[in-house]
């Protein structure tokens, strides 16, 4: 610093201050090229993750939102091989998985086990949220029709009709109203009308459920101390016999049970129970689902229709089955489990020759095994 | 002469800091032209704008400064209060720069219905409202609603309207995780005084389901004009019928005919009356006294209802009959946690 002269230091000052005055731009720095960066795509990390999740979902069993994933990734990359694979996959399992789960739900269904076959309709709308019929069933077979389904025969009139689903002729405009009709109007047999249920208690003072019904009668029995209850099971029976005429066996047995609860010797009831369990039984038969179409037979009157050869039939049929498995078992050297199938052989055919030679030649076996060791 | 100089080197070498220092402050970026040096803006990362990619089912987004789920619902769904729509697609609170999403463009859960359970929609039913004290059951306080409503925006919920329900019920859409609907029954005055600002204040959606004879515009009943006035604020105006007698109800004088047309003036008379007065089509029924069977719904739905309610205390599934609709009645007596018992929105029941 010593050696720098006033003058000297001035100049410097000046330049200092000119630079900082006109600040950088007084001096344009020189362009230099920028370098070409590698453009990446921003969107890059979008198949990665959402691979990640798909996988994650599908270890979960939560296929429905692993197959949103894949197809995610799949958008982002159409040659992707791996998401194009699993989305095929995914959609025929679960498609597959669907309708098992909606049969499963149309069984219990049919069986009047309503909250089993909720669930598996429930599983149905999982696996595949576009399954209309399960949607149906879930929404509206299960919450229960509000109305019958009459099939109009030969002859019928609106009041006849009144006459024979609500006891009381005079109701004639309520169809009519219902069905958009006149009430003068020509039926047509073989159509179909809309019959509103009706829950109307015999005094006619109040309009109750089903429910309300058992409550009524568990007071009343309570206070009445065994006397007879009122019930109303005309309009039950009435009610019953609109489901059975809209082919709803499943609704028909059940109000008909709810009769026979309070009025064993109900003969309108047990009749609609028994035809209501028979057609059922029939139905389940000819879908060769043998072991469900005994448990409707067997709710059956013995002497209703040909039901005990229609119980015949299927005890065969579960019979056979139940050999042919033995067999099956004993070709494989499992002489235990063959024996165990033609037991189950003869609890339905007690004189099923086959079945008891089958067990005494594998108990032979078994004895000369033994013997041998 | 020695000391001079070194008193001037010193001021020069001060005079030449704070010049450095004036234009590290101004930066080289100052503008030109004597305008005052700008503010630095706050040091937040600023991203360059990313086109967003479209595809047939859904959008990939990167956020920007200023992006909010509010802002891609609308801009993505043409509607803001989507926002949920896109947060739990994404299981998501808030929205950062830079942030990947996807936006969903059609539902993905409907009926909230996964492997682990399902969604339950509550509705609740408010009758009466006072601004002090609740003198029966059916009353509730101003300060117990006002708690009420705050409880809904400080735990999440999303007040959803009817239409929203019925779109859930269908099986069409879904609706945010944590949904409630608000109604009030009758037609007193104090759901325009106390219930209404409240409501507002939330910028909540409610129904109110009036039955046409109480509203008579006394010192406790509302008025038509005052039902306009509520209907222009965002209140759903919807039937309750005309006298409020229990449908399912036959009188011993009756005969079974008297009976039915009393019943179907009852909904046509409040229908018309309603359409008359606000001048919209009614779509949804709250039974008097939450009472129905199987006559009266197959009379609801002849009448074009799209769905009615009962008071049965519950959520409400997708699969719940559409003329059933469970709601739950809030009481005057009811603390917060016993008014929070009622917003259950998810359930396994029906599928263990």
């Amino acid at each position: 610093m010593k050696g720098l002269s006033l003058r000297k230091i001035g100049r410097i000052s000046v330049i200092i201050l000119a630079m900082f005055v006109f600040g950088c731009a007084a001096v344009p720095p020189k362009p230099t090229p920028e370098p070409a960066l590698p453009t990446k795509d921003p969107f890059s990390l979008f198949p990665e993750r959402y691979r990640n999740r798909a996988l994650e979902y599908e270890k979960i069993g939560e296929l429905r939102r692993a197959l949103q994933c894949w197809e995610i990734v799949n958008s982002f990359i159409p040659a992707d091989g791996e998401a194009t694979k699993r989305i095929a996959d995914l959609k025929a399992k679960v498609l597959t998985l669907a309708d098992q789960h909606f049969k499963k739900g149309l069984s219990y269904y049919q069986k009047n086990s309503l909250p089993e076959a909720r669930k598996e309709f429930l599983l149905a709308l999982i696996y595949n949220p576009n399954h209309k019929e399960a949607l149906d069933d879930v929404k509206h077979n299960l919450t229960g029709q509000d109305y019958t389904v009459y099939e109009v025969e030969k002859g019928d009139t609106l009041r006849e009709i009144a006459k024979k689903q609500y006891h009381d002729p005079e109701k004639d405009f309520l169809i009519a109203y219902f069905n958009d009709l006149g009430k003068d109007l020509k039926l047509t047999p073989k159509t179909f009308l809309k019959l509103p249920i009706l829950e109307l208690t015999p005094t006619g003072t109040a309009s109750v459920s089903k429910g309300m019904l058992k409550e009524e009668k568990a007071t009343k029995g309570m206070a009445a101390e065994g006397k007879e209850i009122l019930v109303n099971t005309k309009e039950m029976v009435t009610k019953a016999t609109g489901y059975f005429n809209a082919k709803n066996y499943r609704e028909t047995a059940s109000v008909a049970e709810d009769i026979l609860q309070y009025d064993p010797g109900n003969r309108d009831a047990r009749d609609l129970s028994n035809a209501s369990y028979y057609e059922m039984g029939k139905m389940r038969s000819r879908d060769q689902k043998y072991q469900e179409a005994l448990n409707d037979f067997e709710h059956v009157e013995p002497g209703y229709k040909d039901v005990k050869e229609s119980i015949a039939f299927v005890k065969k049929q579960l019979a056979d089955a139940h050999y042919i498995k033995g067999v099956r078992y004993f070709t494989n050297e499992e002489l235990d489990k063959a024996i165990q199938e033609w037991e189950a052989t003869l609890s339905f055919v007690p004189d099923h020759q086959k079945a008891k030679e089958g067990i005494e030649s594998a108990r032979g076996l078994l004895q000369k095994l033994k013997e041998i060791k | 002469m020695q000391k001079k100089v070194s008193i001037d080197l010193g001021h020069l070498f001060l005079f030449g800091c704070t010049l450095l220092s004036i234009a590290l402050v101004g930066g080289c970026a100052a503008p030109r032209g004597g305008a005052p040096p700008a503010v630095a803006p706050p040091a937040v990362a600023v991203t360059p704008h990313i086109e967003a990619r479209r595809f047939p089912d859904f959008v990939a987004v990167i956020a920007e400064q200023g992006d909010t789920l509010s802002s891609l619902a609308g801009k993505y769904l043409n509607d803001p209060s989507m926002d949920w729509f896109i947060a739990e697609f994404n299981g998501i609170d808030t929205l950062h720069p830079g942030q990947d999403l996807i936006i969903p463009l059609k539902p993905y859960e409907r009926g909230g219905l996964t492997l682990k359970g399902y969604q339950t929609v509550p509705v609740l039913s408010y009758h009466n409202f006072s601004t002090d004290r609740s003198t029966n059951k059916m009353i509730v306080t101003q300060a117990a609603f006002e708690e009420q409503m705050k409880l809904l925006k400080d735990k999440g919920y999303r007040v959803i309207t009817l239409d929203q329900l019925l779109d859930f019920l269908d099986f069409k859409s879904q609706v945010p995780k944590k949904s409630v609907v608000i109604t009030i029954d009758d037609g007193w005055r104090s759901a325009y005084d106390i219930a209404l600002p409240i409501l507002k204040k939330y910028g909540y959606p409610a129904t109110l389901f009036v039955y046409v004879d109480l509203i008579v515009g006394s010192k406790k009943t509302l008025s038509w004009d005052l039902i306009q006035e509520m209907a222009k604020n965002g209140i759903d105006i919807q039937g309750h019928s005309k006298t409020h007698r229990d449908l399912t109800l036959m009188d011993k004088k009756q005969t079974f005919k008297q009976y039915f047309e009393e019943i179907e003036k009852e909904l046509s008379a409040s229908a018309r009356i309603i359409k008359a007065k606000v001048g919209k089509d009614i779509k949804y029924l709250a039974y008097p006294e939450g009472e129905t069977n199987h006559l009266v719904i197959e009379l609801v739905k002849k009448y074009g209802y799209r769905g009615a309610f009962t008071v049965k205390r519950g959520g409400n599934p997708f699969f719940i009959h559409d003329y059933r609709i469970n709601r739950s009645m809030i009481y005057g007596d009811l603390d917060l946690n016993q008014f929070e018992k009622n917003l259950i929105f998810h359930s396994d029941e029906a599928l263990k």
